[in-house]
């Protein structure tokens, strides 16, 4: 447990968007588990931190939620991409992958020093 | 901060019918449920599989808290957003908001200060219990031309005894004014009101300290001394002259030389009938001896059965007045047809507000109509802005805001100055308030406070909503026109006459309200005029009047005392000329005598000599007194002019005799102990000019006027009270301090009671019209202000919008007079429209003012002409000056469309 870290609460929205993206819509256990799995279970976040984030996905416009069935049956709220969801999910993916560029380069530096 | 999030969650899911929270919690189910599921596939035993579900979720109270704060944070900051928008909007054009805030809290302020006195005064019930059932029983008594009377003595016994329709029936006299010997020994004029123990258990109110009168209290007998006539006390007497004390309860005092009871003190603010009384004293009628028609000055107060209506009520009680007959000494068919008695109810609160309600109506009505002017002047201004935010709004909408969202934001913008009209307003209503009350003739039937209630908050709050909708709705319809050609830059489209109906439509309807606010105001200015313009028959001018009172003991005295003390009066320096009379025009405190030969009673005023010169009322014919007797023994008197006429017709009548009957109409007769009492005989030596009677609508006062000389009148009649008159060479009030000294030293149980000057007494009689006049006045001015300035705005802004089509006119070679007359002809077109409008809804709501008016019909066409013209002139001529102003344009300019 010590060594899994807690998911940062920015990435957390676009890891969010990600799976969507990737699973199509899904309901919040679904959507927690792939993380988890995702992560090679490196990240233990309490699956309960996800419903607000993705109350301000919901409110921002980026993704849709509704009642439907899970594969057991159960009545669950379903989560979808919206357009505008997926159009921020390209910006930050650029400017993520930028910003992470940016610090590994800076590694790099170090490294060869 | 948690109990306020979820408090707002519980209201806003009220309002939605929908709760997040409920939503969030099937999730979580749903969300454990499954993950529980997944444990039980990995082997776990469901127990297990269940508590390591919920450790993975984390906590559940946790994760809601954060989700509300989520839900919350957001309306939160989108409504701040929007409110600190809309203030930096406005705080662009702090003009704008200024003049708009002012116009709306003038509408809104005048209609919540007028619209609260109405509340607490016509509309809320009267404080007492089960209000809305007490009635006044009145009567007609039509044979006697007496159109509004009370109950005799043997009215009031026959219905309490037979009555099905009323539960208990109480009596009140208003207004007698008695000696108080206080216990600091100095004697006080006190306003006494005589009430029967009914009328308090009918008004349910309790005493503050003692009790009320009892039934025991006035057993048959009461009036024989056999023990003490109980009375209660006012707050404010047993504050100001008993020093609060609770301990005056249960001890004697002294009310015309006479030992009365204290058995009570009534609590503060308990002001019935009027506020004027200090004490109430037990009266009931006698069951002996009762007479149907011989007075009828019980007011009567009772209680409908539950269930009955007022009509029912009356209908019993005529049919009650139908089988009278016989029930009493005088009840004989001959007499009763004589009278003529016609029963009729009303609810108490007529009764008690009076009039007033005639005034309030109508002034309610005429703010209600200046808000209107106000509000549709506010709305040219926000279609103005509205308009020159095309730009700004067209950008918005390309950018991606919805039209809901532009929408939102002019109604904030609107309900922040609407709502801060509205607190304006309302402030300025509160402090308004104390001095309209001051001013107005208004007799609250709870005295104590009147403020602005919960009610006219929140109807103000309301309005100011709805005018934001409003507000929000125009300026919404009129920026958000086809995107492309706003954002082209030019206004090149909006000549359409579409743009331009939206103005006129606001103008007509300003011109139509201020129209009819304007009649009303000149129908009730006509109306103060036409009773101001009406002879009074004296002259009021630098004349104090000094109100006297005389122990009964000394009442054998009257004629020695009371020529005394004007002749001291006389004397005082400053004073011009001075009399005393028992009553004055005007002040309704007539005493009402049958005479031979009239069939309707006759005001009786007794004078010392020399009154009508110094009141200025000419003697139209025989002398206005002399010493000798017209024949020996008789006793000289004059008669009012109108008087005469009546009794007299063409003929003269000096040197008739005339007779003081009973008012059964029988010759009086009179016992003391010393033998029939020496009646002397009436003889007309003389003829007065007609003065006003009780009030200035009514005709002239019928009046016998009896000189305070010898022989003397009956003692059942002399007068007690008299009003000095005092005519001043400077101004009267400097004179009180030297007559009051007169009067200690005429007699020292002589006292003094109201002391005010005459003018004022003809003020207070057209109190209400002058009342009405003053605010419907200020009413219409502000409305006219605002109609003229909303026909200048319109025009001003019509030119603006024409200024390219105006410039192509003008480099085509029309002449600036041509634009401008096509300009304003379109402005007067509006104003035609209005004017229009305005004559037709003054014709039916002028009706509302019918009970105020007086010598003009609600419907007079020259008012409504004249103010017509008025109107339409000013508005011609400010639609005149915008259009020259606006025209001043080189076409140049104008044609680039800057």
């Amino acid at each position: 447990m010590a060594d899994k870290r807690d998911v940062l609460y920015g990435t957390l929205g676009l890891m969010v968007l990600k799976t969507l993206e990737a699973l199509g819509p899904l309901h919040g256990y679904r959507i927690a588990r792939r993380i988890e799995q995702i992560s090679g279970n490196q990240l233990a976040m309490n699956q309960g931190t996800l419903y607000p984030a993705l109350l301000k996905l919901e409110q921002a416009g980026w993704i849709t939620a509704s009642w439907g069935a899970s594969e057991s049956g159960r009545e669950v709220k379903v989560y979808a991409l919206t357009r505008a969801g997926r159009k921020q999910l390209r910006a930050e993916e650029a400017s993520w992958q930028n910003a992470s560029d940016i610090v590994a380069r800076f590694f790099k530096i170090e490294e060869g020093r | 901060m948690r109990a306020l999030n979820r408090a707002f969650l519980r209201i806003w899911g009220a309002l939605t019918g929908r709760s997040a929270e409920a939503d969030l919690r099937r999730e979580i189910d749903s969300h454990i449920a499954e993950a529980t599921d997944d444990f039980i596939r990995q082997g776990l035993k469901p127990a297990e599989a269940r508590r390591a579900a919920l450790r993975h979720f984390g906590g559940v109270a946790q994760t809601e808290e954060a989700y509300r704060d989520a839900l919350v944070v957001r309306w939160v900051d989108a409504f701040g957003r929007h409110v600190r928008h809309a203030s930096r909007a406005l705080g662009r054009s702090p003009g704008f908001a200024l003049v708009l805030v002012g116009i709306l809290a003038i509408g809104i302020g005048a209609l919540a200060a007028v619209f609260t006195l109405l509340n607490r005064v016509v509309l809320q019930p009267l404080p007492y219990v089960a209000a809305d059932r007490l009635v006044a029983v009145r009567h007609a008594a039509t044979g006697l031309q007496l159109s509004d009377v009370g109950v005799s003595e043997g009215l009031l016994i026959h219905y309490r005894q037979h009555s099905q329709t009323l539960e208990a029936i109480g009596t009140y006299e208003q207004g007698a004014m008695l000696n108080l010997a206080t216990p600091d020994g100095s004697v006080e004029r006190v306003r006494i009101t005589r009430a029967s123990s009914a009328l308090f258990g009918l008004l349910g109110e309790a005493p503050l300290h003692g009790r009320l009168f009892t039934e025991e209290d006035g057993r048959p007998g009461f009036m024989d001394g056999r023990w003490p006539i109980p009375v209660l006390l006012s707050h404010g007497l047993w504050r100001d002259r008993f020093n609060a004390d609770p301990a005056v309860v249960g001890t004697m005092v002294t009310i015309n030389e006479l030992p009365r009871l204290v058995v009570g003190v009534m609590p503060e603010g308990f002001s019935f009938p009027d506020r004027h009384t200090q004490i109430w004293m037990l009266n009931e009628v006698p069951l002996q001896n009762a007479s149907v028609a011989r007075s009828f000055d019980l007011n009567a107060v009772a209680r409908l059965r539950q269930g009955t209506t007022i009509d029912t009520a009356e209908r019993e009680l005529a049919e009650l007045v139908s089988r009278i007959e016989g029930a009493f000494r005088d009840a004989t068919p001959a007499r009763l047809a004589e009278v003529g008695l016609v029963p009729f109810v009303r609810p108490l609160k007529e009764q008690v507000v009076g009039d007033i309600a005639n005034v309030l109506w109508p002034l309610s009505g005429g703010m209600l109509l200046l808000l209107g002017i106000a509000v549709a002047n506010a709305a040219t201004l926000f279609s103005i802005r509205a308009q020159q935010r095309r730009r700004e709004v067209s950008v918005r909408l390309a950018l991606g805001a919805s039209r809901h969202q532009v929408a939102a934001a002019f109604f904030l913008e609107a309900l922040l100055l609407t709502m801060t009209g509205a607190a304006v307003g309302l402030y300025g209503a509160q402090a308004a308030l104390a001095t309209v009350l001051r001013m107005a003739p208004i007799e609250l039937p709870r005295s104590s406070e009147v403020g602005l209630g919960v009610i006219e908050v929140l109807v103000a709050l309301s309005l100011s909503v709805a005018i934001a909708g409003f507000y929000a709705v125009l300026s919404t319809r009129r920026a958000d026109g086809p995107a492309h050609d706003a954002l082209r830059g030019g206004d090149r489209t909006t000549t359409s006459p579409g743009g331009q109906r939206g103005f006129d439509v606001l103008l007509g309807t300003q011109v139509a309200l201020a129209l009819v606010l304007m009649v009303f105001s000149a129908l009730a200015s006509r109306t103060y005029t036409n009773l101001t313009q009406r002879p009074l028959g004296f002259a009021p001018e630098r004349i104090l009047t000094v109100e006297i009172g005389l122990p009964f003991q000394l009442a054998s005295q009257h004629i020695r005392l009371y020529t005394d003390l004007v002749d001291r009066v006389r004397r005082l320096p400053g004073v011009e000329s001075a009399a005393a009379a028992s009553g004055l025009p005007l002040t309704g405190t007539d005493e009402r005598h049958l005479v031979s030969g009239s069939p309707a009673p006759v005001s009786m005023t007794f004078f010392v000599p020399g009154y009508f010169q110094t009141i200025g009322t000419p003697i139209a014919a025989g002398h206005g007194f002399s010493d000798r007797a017209a024949a020996p023994g008789s006793l000289p008197v004059l008669v009012s002019a109108s008087l005469e006429r009546r009794l007299f017709g063409a003929h003269s009548a000096i040197g008739q005799p005339l007779e003081r009957l009973e008012r059964d109409g029988s010759p009086i007769q009179t016992f003391l102990p010393t033998g029939p009492s020496a009646r002397p005989p009436f003889t007309i030596v003389g003829v007065v000019g007609d003065v006003r009677g009780t009030s200035l609508r009514e005709g002239p006062a019928e009046v016998l006027y009896v000189p305070l000389v010898e022989p003397r009148v009956e003692p059942q009649i002399v007068p007690t009270d008299m009003t000095l008159v005092v005519r001043a060479a400077g101004a009267p009030l400097g004179l009180i301090s030297a007559v009051r000294d007169a009067v200690r030293e005429a007699n020292p149980r002589l006292s003094v009671g109201k002391v005010q000057e005459f003018e004022s007494i003809v003020r207070s009689a057209r109190a209400e019209e002058a009342f009405a006049g003053a605010l419907l006045g200020s009413a219409a001015l502000v409305a006219f202000a605002l109609g003229l300035i909303g026909v200048h705005g319109s025009v001003a802004q019509q030119v603006r919008r024409r200024r390219q089509e105006i410039g192509v006119r003008v480099a085509l070679g029309a002449s600036r007079s041509s634009i401008v007359r096509l300009v304003t002809t379109a402005a007067l077109a509006a104003v035609g429209a209005g004017a229009t409008v305005g004559i037709a809804a003054a014709l039916v709501g002028a009706q509302l003012l019918d009970a105020l008016l007086y010598g003009v019909e609600p419907r007079d066409p020259s008012t409504i002409a004249l103010v017509c013209a008025l109107l339409v002139a000013s508005a011609a001529l400010a639609a005149f000056t915008a259009s020259l102003r606006g025209t001043r344009v080189s076409p140049v300019n104008a044609l680039r469309g800057e």
